[in-house]
């Protein structure tokens, strides 16, 4: 009996220990400019990019946000960051758009697309896995 | 002239939808909007030939923007559309403007601005921005869109953080672009000259039995229906004063939860030369014998102030809303007539309207959607009379086909004609009528 106990405990720990390490590589990264002076940014900050709220770094570089068409990771940043789903993002920006209070964010269709964007263009800022390959980029902590 | 300008309109939709959204960094961004309805309603016209049923109900809408630098953005949008008798898609700027952001909390915009009049009158004809086909009767009436469309001037506008929570603010100030062939402004002075004409009837029959040859004459004019009425169509123009339109909205710290409120002071004047002359409305038989004809300038300034308080909270897959509407109108007319028929007439009327609504959405997924709404109206808040009252019951459903395009289809139960306008309806109106709305829009 005590066999099994310890048996199923270890099953359940590996779990556990396999479930950690599978979210911790599906982690969503927030990557910027590696011009970008800043290496931490408060959430609210971060959702205000991307709604056009917030226009600039600290020390005043332009920001330049890129985001996913679509898909689990456009979904999850927009869920953790913006309090809105995928719907509700394109009706605030085609609000915006089509009342003249602003031009909506590039968007790229894959996570490789984004890290390119980001890496060419100063003040560029977005959100990727951390499982995507992200060489050249300025990773930054969501405080 | 129109044909052409509808023609480029066309050309250059063709060629934005071939671009689909230009969007690089810093590049002109392209977008637009295709929508075409049909309204039929029982009984009434309203907003076009809907008794027939009628498809004169669609938008076209272009819009560039572009990014000059890291403040300056500029950016115009094109609009054609088509309801009843306005529009006629004829092409007009929507807005167009330069936006300067000061930084992130405060900006200015100079040029053609979008007015803000309650929460949803600035994306009005962005049909795709909504459940419903009509925004709620009672609030953003068809009839005064042409006062509260965009002002000719300039913007303030700013964002507040909070310590939970933040608020928007947005003052317009400028001239409105009025449109003199608009049913609210050919009802506004529609209904004084009808006044007019059955004083000038009444001063017809006056002089005729004043005089010992023409009395006789009276009662078989009278029989044959003589009156005095106006001939040919008028020559019409309108201006407006300088007029403002502000909007606070509070982004309260319950998620989802923001209330507004806003005050528009809109100033307009209209003036029109119109001949009149007793004619026998049974035959069209000149009367000019008795009395001459004569020409009138009619003189009118509408001016109304309207204060709108407004909420709405998205909770979970339902969207709930609701405003409340005072307007307080004030219309000063002068009729002057040449030769002088009768003297010169001039006076005032004053009446506050209040509108309301309270509408519930529930999104079941991204394709489904439902929308159920009840909307007053009365024309005068002391005389809550059906002729002057507006009651609108309306369930909506909405059909996304893809993220970009919607079928949508509506049913209104009305009760009261206040919204009804005489020149559409001359026969007569009855109290109680429903109405099916169908749209369609694709954007870009």
């Amino acid at each position: 009996m005590k066999k099994t106990i310890a048996l199923l405990m270890t099953v359940i720990f590996s779990l556990s220990m396999f479930t950690s390490l599978f979210a911790q590589a599906d982690e969503l990264l927030i990557i910027a400019n590696s011009g970008v002076s800043q290496t931490e940014i408060a959430g609210k900050d971060l959702g205000n990019m991307f709604l056009g709220k917030k226009n600039s770094w600290e020390g005043g570089q332009k920001v330049v946000p890129v985001t996913l068409d679509s898909g689990s990771t456009h979904d999850s940043f927009l869920k953790a960051f913006i309090k809105k789903s995928s719907s509700q993002f394109s009706t605030f920006w085609k609000q915006a758009v089509f009342t003249g209070q602003g031009i909506p964010p590039k968007s790229v269709s894959s996570e490789a697309d984004v890290v390119k964007f980001v890496s060419e263009n100063a003040g560029a800022v977005g959100y990727i896995l951390a499982s995507t390959p992200h060489d050249g980029v300025k990773v930054l902590t969501v405080k | 002239m129109r044909r052409r300008l509808g023609g480029m309109m066309a050309l250059v939709f063709a060629f934005a939808l071939s671009l689909n959204t230009v969007s690089a960094a810093d590049d002109i961004v392209i977008h637009g909007l295709v929508s075409q309805g049909f309204l039929k309603t029982t009984d009434n016209n309203y907003l076009n030939e809907s008794k027939d049923g009628s498809s004169e109900f669609n938008e076209y809408i272009l819009n560039f923007q572009k990014n000059m630098d890291d403040k300056l953005r500029v950016g115009v949008q094109l609009i054609s559309r088509d309801l009843g008798k306005e529009g006629n898609n004829n092409v007009k700027v929507d807005w167009g403007y330069g936006d300067y952001r000061v930084n992130d909390n405060f900006g200015v915009r100079l040029g053609r601005v979008k007015v803000p009049f309650g929460m949803y009158n600035q994306y009005r004809d962005i049909d795709m921005l909504r459940t419903p086909v009509l925004l709620p009767t009672s609030i953003y009436m068809e009839d005064y869109r042409t006062f509260l469309t965009a002002f000719n001037g300039g913007s303030l506008y700013g964002s507040i953080p909070l310590k939970k929570g933040s608020i928007d603010l947005e003052m317009v100030v400028g001239g409105a672009d009025i449109d003199p062939d608009a049913g609210v402004v050919k009802e506004v002075v529609g209904n004084l000259n009808r006044k007019f004409e059955a004083g000038a009837t009444a001063k017809l029959y006056g002089g005729l039995a004043a005089n010992p040859l023409t009395a006789p004459l009276v009662p078989v004019v009278k029989a044959q229906g003589a009156k005095v009425a106006h001939v040919g169509d008028p020559e019409r123009d309108t201006s407006s004063r300088i007029c403002n339109s502000s909007k606070i909205v509070w982004n309260t710290p319950v998620e989802g939860l923001k209330i507004g409120g806003t005050h528009s002071d809109v100033d307009t004047q209209t003036h029109e030369l119109m001949i009149f002359q007793p004619v026998i409305a049974k035959a069209p038989v000149n009367l000019t014998t008795f009395m001459p004809a004569f020409t009138t300038q009619v003189e009118s300034n509408l001016r109304f102030k309207v204060d709108i308080g407004s909420f709405e909270y998205n909770i979970n897959k339902f969207t709930f809303a609701g405003e409340y509407m005072a307007a307080h109108q004030t219309l000063s007319y002068t009729f002057t007539t040449t030769p002088e028929i009768a003297s010169t007439t001039s006076g005032q009327v004053s009446m506050t309207s209040v509108g309301s609504y309270l509408q519930a959405v529930y999104r079941h997924n991204d394709r489904h959607e439902w929308a159920l709404c009840r909307a007053e109206l009365f024309s005068d808040k002391n005389n809550k009379i059906s002729t002057e009252s507006h009651k609108d019951t309306s369930a909506s459903f909405r059909y996304n086909i893809t993220g970009d395009w919607s079928v949508k289809l509506e049913y209104h139960w009305f009760d009261g004609t206040g919204q009804l306008q005489y020149e559409m309806n001359p026969q007569g109106v009855e109290r109680k009528w429903n109405m099916v709305a169908f749209k369609t829009s694709y954007n870009f």
